[in-house]
């Protein structure tokens, strides 16, 4: 049993740096598969999924955040459901589940980030290491991925 | 009194199905009077009634008790039937249909339903004669123009009178409004009723495979022939069940006919009433099941078909007898299955439509070019495009800026067809092929810069090897039959930023809209096969150039590519080009 002050984030990694966000947030985390293309779709719209016969739409968080685009790495899905339906998020590694407890948590940390203010939760520190929490369902919904034609 | 959102909603789902049975019986006796059928109705209302009461929709309760009343008296003979009877009780069903859709979002709706009771009882009292034509007019209401039509002409004329009718109506049409906008959305707790005998096929298919599924389970470490033999028959077996249950799945969405039938035999009822034309109606094959998405997207435009049946089809009783006709129009509508699905026929014995008169109209309206040769049969599909009005003057009930291209938009939407058969002073019959189920389509698989898409196989004219038809220089064009068509390279018409090399001859899918043909490239024509539709959702439907998608045989997922949007892009872009050249 978690207590009230603490949550449970999963970990993952995107570029050099560490994000979190809330475990509940996550359906499910899926091996990563080669995406369909799909045409007129925003830049960071990386194609469509197969995931137990419904097709899914993946975002690719590198780019979402401005990161550079390498095609060689090892990936994995962080699939989720928002009020749109489901869209998987493509992300680095996924590192673990971690308990943060509220006051390891900096809700406004005066720093700047790639992650637009808008869904970043805040700034946690696990064992030296800073991790920012992002609202993975906002970053997810808050933009159209459909271009206008 | 609590009231439980639940309960009401399914007691709503009960009595539409009574108030269904409703209109049939009011049908029925016009038609056919016959007494006994007044129980049956007086039953009807008497269930709603009870219904409602227990579900907490006093007013409601209060309302069919008073229309309760008034079917006594026509069950015990009191009151005769007439015409103007029958119109109140279709108008007092309108009214239930209504109260009881607003009621499930809403269970505090409650209309203004004053006007019409008090005119009820006066019905119902005998004093039919003196307001048969207030009545008439009150149960046009849900052709709010109409009305307005009609009381603009008698203007002066009994003004109390009709400023009470307009009233009334006024009300109506905001209601009729808002029962538009809830029948075109599906709401998502929206429910099916099942036939018990197809569900239970559907359990025993599960229970079937749930056998197989372990006797698989069980076999699956066994190395000796024998039980590898088990094991590989059961899941033979179990592939087989799994088709057989999406077939029983997908079942469970068919619905029959009859309620279409009936909404538009009342339709054609309403109108001929106020065109003062006679029409007799008949169905066949009501009993044919449609998908239940196809059957809420044709009602629209099956009912714009009936209304230009009857009022630019069916002549007026003198023209008929003058041409030798019965004084009372036929309209028939019919549905049959064939391999391909459904086949609706909607056939009038009206003045029919004239092919040279179409023509000129569409030269007029400059839909083809002049001095054009069209094969007659041809002509008469001119109707269908956007921008033609076969009406002189537009007229009320047909011809409001809805034209014929948005019934072949819609039928198309559902990969349907319609085509036109007639014959000038016997009538004209409208056909429409339909398939039974929206969510299965033929597709053809083609392969663009190494993703395989999906084509709806309805939407290409044809498939051509370019090898054989001379094309320019730069191959952006084709001569194809004498036709110069321009081709386009499907894979960048979907931006598919992949290299593509040209040099390379391909397959040409060849798509038209309208008149105008345009020839697609495509890397490779794999094959057909039925595809099984699955539904998009939202952050990724409705993108421009794409239908929907599905599942391939691989796994992969596939995208269903909408070819008429694409075509009808490009011919718009290239007379664009043409104007500005110009």
């Amino acid at each position: 049993m978690t207590n009230e002050n603490e949550l449970r984030f999963i970990i993952y990694k995107i570029g050099d740096e560490t994000y979190g966000s809330p475990l509940l947030s996550v359906r499910e985390v899926l091996e990563f598969q080669a995406p369909k293309f799909m045409p007129n779709m925003i830049k960071s719209f990386s194609g469509v999924i197969n995931v137990r016969g419904a097709i899914v739409g993946v975002i690719d968080m590198r780019l979402k955040f401005g990161f550079p685009d390498t095609h060689q790495r090892k990936t994995a899905m962080l699939l989720c459901d928002t009020d749109r339906g489901p869209i998987a998020a493509v992300v680095d590694c996924i590192d673990c589940v971690l308990e943060i407890s509220e006051s390891n948590m900096e809700k406004e940390p005066p720093i700047r980030s790639k992650v637009a203010s808008s869904y970043l939760m805040g700034v946690a520190k696990n064992k030296e290491q800073l991790i920012t929490i992002i609202d993975l369902q906002k970053a997810l919904t808050e933009e159209e991925f459909k271009l206008a034609v | 009194m609590e009231l439980d959102l639940e309960l009401i909603v399914s007691f709503c789902d009960e009595a539409s199905d009574l108030l269904n049975r409703w209109e049939q019986i009011c049908l029925q006796i016009k038609k056919q009077p016959n007494s006994d059928v007044w129980q049956e109705m007086f039953r009807i209302a008497h269930n709603i009634k009870g219904g409602s009461r227990a579900v907490g929709l006093l007013e409601f309760g209060d309302y069919i008790h008073k229309i309760e009343d008034g079917i006594t008296l026509l069950r015990d003979g009191k009151v005769k039937t007439s015409d103007a009877v029958i119109s109140s009780l279709l108008k007092a069903h309108e009214i239930l249909v209504d109260w009881i859709t607003q009621a499930k979002t809403n269970p505090a709706y409650s209309p203004k339903i004053q006007t019409f009771l008090n005119q009820f009882d006066d019905i119902m009292n005998g004093k039919d004669s003196v307001i048969l034509e207030e009545v008439k007019e009150f149960n046009n209401s849900q052709q709010p123009e109409v009305i307005q039509h009609e009381s603009d002409e008698n203007k002066g004329v009994n003004l109390s009178e009709k400023a009470n009718v307009q009233l009334a109506t006024s009300s109506n049409q905001k209601k009729n409004k808002s029962r538009g906008t809830h029948k075109t959305s599906i709401s998502a707790n929206e429910t099916i009723r099942i036939s018990a005998q197809k569900l239970d096929l559907l359990i025993q298919s599960i229970g079937e495979l749930s056998i197989h599924q372990s006797i698989a389970w069980h076999t699956k470490n066994q190395t000796n022939a024998e039980q590898m033999k088990t094991f590989i028959n059961s899941l033979q077996l179990g592939q087989k069940i799994t088709k057989e249950l999406y077939e029983k799945a997908l079942s469970l969405r068919m619905q029959p006919l009859n309620s279409v039938f009936q909404r538009l035999e009342r339709n054609i009822i309403d109108i001929a009433q106020t065109l003062q034309k006679e029409v007799v109606v008949s169905l066949d094959g009501g009993d044919v099941e449609l998908d239940k998405t196809v059957i809420e997207k044709i009602i629209d435009p099956l009912t714009h078909i009936v209304r230009n049946a009857v009022d630019h089809g069916v002549e007026m009783p003198d023209v008929r007898k003058a041409c030798g006709k019965p004084d009372q129009g036929q309209i028939t509508i019919s549905a049959h299955q064939d391999a391909f699905g459904v086949v609706l026929i909607i056939k009038d014995d009206g003045k029919g439509l004239i092919a040279d008169k179409i023509l000129k109209k569409a030269i007029e309206k400059k839909i083809v070019p002049e001095n054009t040769q069209i094969p007659e049969s041809e002509i008469l599909n001119l109707i269908f495009l956007p921008g033609f009005s076969t009406a002189d003057k537009i007229t009320d009930v047909s011809g409001r800026g809805v034209g014929m291209d948005v019934v072949s938009k819609a039928l198309y939407d559902l990969h349907g067809t319609v085509r036109i058969e007639s014959v000038p002073h016997q009538g004209t019959s409208f056909i429409i092929t339909l398939p039974t189920t929206v969510s299965i389509i033929d597709g053809m698989i083609v392969t663009l810069a190494g993703q395989n898409y999906v084509i709806p196989v309805g939407a290409v004219e044809e498939v051509i090897n370019s090898n054989r038809y001379s094309t320019d220089s730069t191959g952006s064009m084709i001569c194809l039959r004498d036709q110069v068509v321009p081709i386009y390279d499907l894979g960048q018409a979907l931006k598919h930023n992949k290299h593509i090399d040209k040099s390379e001859r391909r397959a040409m899918l060849i798509c038209r809209t309208g008149k105008e043909r345009i020839a697609f490239q495509v890397d490779r024509v794999l094959g057909q096969q039925q595809i099984v539709i699955r539904p998009l959702n939202e952050n990724i439907d409705g993108v421009f150039g794409l239908l929907g998608g599905t599942i391939l045989g691989n796994g992969e997922p596939g995208l269903i590519i909408d070819i008429p949007s694409l075509t009808e892009h490009y011919v718009g872009l290239n007379k664009r080009k043409k104007e500005a050249a110009a």
